[in-house]
């Protein structure tokens, strides 16, 4: 009796690894397809093959050309200017948000989280018209300057909802010993929110670094492209002749290596901050 | 009188430097929230262009009945492919991370890793992602998808390449990526007691009845949210779409509203664009303040 229970259960072990295994591979598949494409010669791409014949980094070498460390370059700026901008705007609002009591603060904040329903494509579109006009299209100014002013709803949002785990005992002790509301932010509270810290630096990096659609509308100069978009007019909307797909999957490969290590090193920080944000909301 | 106003300009001076603290948020929604909001509504009453400086003149209703009228067909086609995508590919969604995460609450060794497998895709650049898809789903005999099919015997499926199959793979596409959704629902499920499922073993319940009377009762916070975010988002497809290098074909199939508001936009007409996406915003509204309205159903806690 109790054999065949044990068997049964071994059974279930077995298909259930089975199945996620199955899933697994599925899941992977395209990535694994694209690095194994990347090392790819001609011939071996033209014959659709699924695994390299001879291994080659020749589409390495063509991808990687000054152009596109170039846009690396734009990128890895723009993306820790923002990582800089979004987290400190991000913790000052949170902490007024969560930590000071004043009038109209609930106010603001219902308002900061309605915004988060707004479809970004009406602001988009009409917001060109000012930065047009403030002379600001074609330089990075609109994918930096609004990440300084709140650092977006859902990044405040996360903070707040950290920052108000600490003990409003603390910061009153250190109001009491005379440290004015900047202090108690910046040697307190900021302190002991490093989690939420790395988990905002990590997004507003991230989403840097994926961003397409801001600099599509706003930015028009090869020079002035970020890896997105750099790679979207060579390898997408490109009039003259496309590269082969080995070529392709190189740049591409290159691209996802940042977001597939920071990845790996951080994916705690990453899940739990996604999880957080939206059990506790 | 004099004490009076010092007191009142203390209290003052109190206020503005707690309120400098949400100064930037502030101005930032003032800004690049109500600002473009409010002149974009201005903009679809007008004939304005992005390459001219200035406001156009004033057209009344005129856009809006071009588009109701002139641009209809494109338009009104744009709409159905948008909705369509949306109500099949939301409860997709809906069902598929679900069903992913009770896979990954069981307690097995490595249950983790897989976690972290089955999360990957979601950290795939946009752009990324379009090219590696327009490789692996195009309709030749040599793209990944159609060399394993046909290595099964079956014969090569158009994928992007056809306006018959094009929605379908951009929905499979989408997918990929319910490894996001999967974490809100092992989050959630992990939160509820197991004093819960205790109770409901000593009244000889089964595993069915124990999911559909506690895990997705407890889960409807995750529904909710879901639903939510999933109706904004799916009626603003766009990256996705224009980062796919495939044929025309493909491309008339999978023309999101979002695609005609870029279209209008790069033809520099910015009052159409304008005119489009308050539409497009109206619908938004209309379809989560009704999603809203019938919130009975989620459970908020014991305390609310």
């Amino acid at each position: 009796m109790t054999k065949s229970i044990r068997t049964r259960k071994i059974i279930r072990d077995v298909v259930k690894y089975v199945v996620l295994v199955l899933l697994a591979v599925i899941f992977l598949f395209p990535v694994i397809e694209m690095i194994l494409k990347s090392f790819m010669t001609d011939l071996d791409i033209r014959f659709g093959e699924l695994f390299p014949a001879s291994f080659t980094i020749q589409p390495y070498i063509d991808a990687l050309d000054a152009e596109y460390f170039w846009w690396l370059k734009n990128t890895l700026i723009i993306g820790v200017i923002n990582m800089v901008g979004i987290t400190l705007s991000s913790s000052l609002c949170a902490y007024g948000f969560s930590k000071l009591h004043f009038k109209g603060r609930e106010l603001c904040f219902s308002v900061v989280l309605a915004t988060l329903m707004l479809p970004a494509i009406c602001m988009q579109i009409p917001l060109y018209k000012m930065y047009y006009g403030m002379g600001w299209t074609n330089s990075w100014l609109p994918l930096i300057v609004p990440g300084f002013f709140g650092g977006g709803a859902l990044n405040i949002f996360l903070m707040r909802q950290y920052m108000r785990g600490i003990p409003d005992a603390i910061c009153e002790a250190a109001k009491i010993d005379g440290a004015n509301k900047f202090v108690v932010y910046a040697v307190i509270v900021m302190p002991m929110c490093l989690p939420i810290v790395g988990y905002v630096m990590l997004t507003a990096f991230l989403g840097c670094w994926n961003d397409f659609m801001t600099p599509l509308l706003y930015i028009n100069e090869p020079a002035m492209y970020n890896l997105s978009l750099g790679l979207y007019y060579r390898y997408v909307n490109n009039a003259g002749s496309i590269p082969p797909a080995n070529v392709q999957m190189a740049a591409a490969t290159i691209m996802l290596i940042p977001c597939a290590v920071l990845f790996f090193f951080f994916q705690k920080v990453l899940i739990n901050g996604v999880s957080v944000g939206a059990v506790k909301g | 009188m004099r004490a009076q106003t010092s007191k009142k300009t203390r209290a003052f001076a109190s206020w503005l430097s707690s309120f400098a603290f949400i100064l930037p948020v502030v101005i930032g929604i003032l800004m690049f929230t109500l600002y473009p909001m409010i002149s974009s509504l201005v903009y679809s009453f007008t004939r304005t262009y992005t390459t001219v400086q200035g406001v156009g003149g004033w057209v009344g209703f005129e856009n809006y009945s071009m588009i109701f009228n002139e641009f209809w067909p494109e338009i009104g086609r744009s709409l159905g492919i948008t909705f369509l995508f949306t109500i099949i590919s939301l409860p997709l969604t809906l069902i598929l991370s679900f069903a992913l995460a009770l896979l990954l609450t069981k307690d097995i060794k490595g249950i983790k890793a897989f976690r972290v497998i089955y999360y990957l895709p979601v950290m795939i650049p946009t752009v990324v992602s379009g090219i590696l898809w327009s490789m692996l789903a195009n309709g030749s005999d040599m793209s990944a998808f159609n060399v394993i099919l046909n290595a099964c015997g079956i014969p090569s499926f158009p994928f992007y390449d056809s306006g018959d199959t094009a929605m379908f793979t951009f929905i499979v596409m989408g997918l990929f990526t319910i490894g996001s959704s999967m974490i809100l629902w092992i989050a959630q499920i992990k939160s509820i007691p197991v004093s819960l499922y205790e109770v409901a073993d000593l009244e000889g319940a089964n595993a069915f009845v124990k999911l559909f009377k506690i895990t997705i009762p407890m889960c409807t916070p995750i529904i909710f949210y879901d639903l939510i975010m999933g109706i904004i988002n799916s009626l603003q497809v766009f990256s996705n779409v224009i980062t796919l290098n495939i044929e025309p074909s493909g491309k008339e199939a999978l023309d999101f509203i979002v695609v005609q508001i870029y279209d209008f936009y790069n033809s520099t007409d910015l009052s159409m664009a304008c005119a489009l996406s308050w539409i497009l915003f109206l619908i938004i509204a209309i379809l989560s303040g009704v999603t809203f309205k019938f919130n009975k159903w989620v459970y908020y806690g014991e305390d609310v």
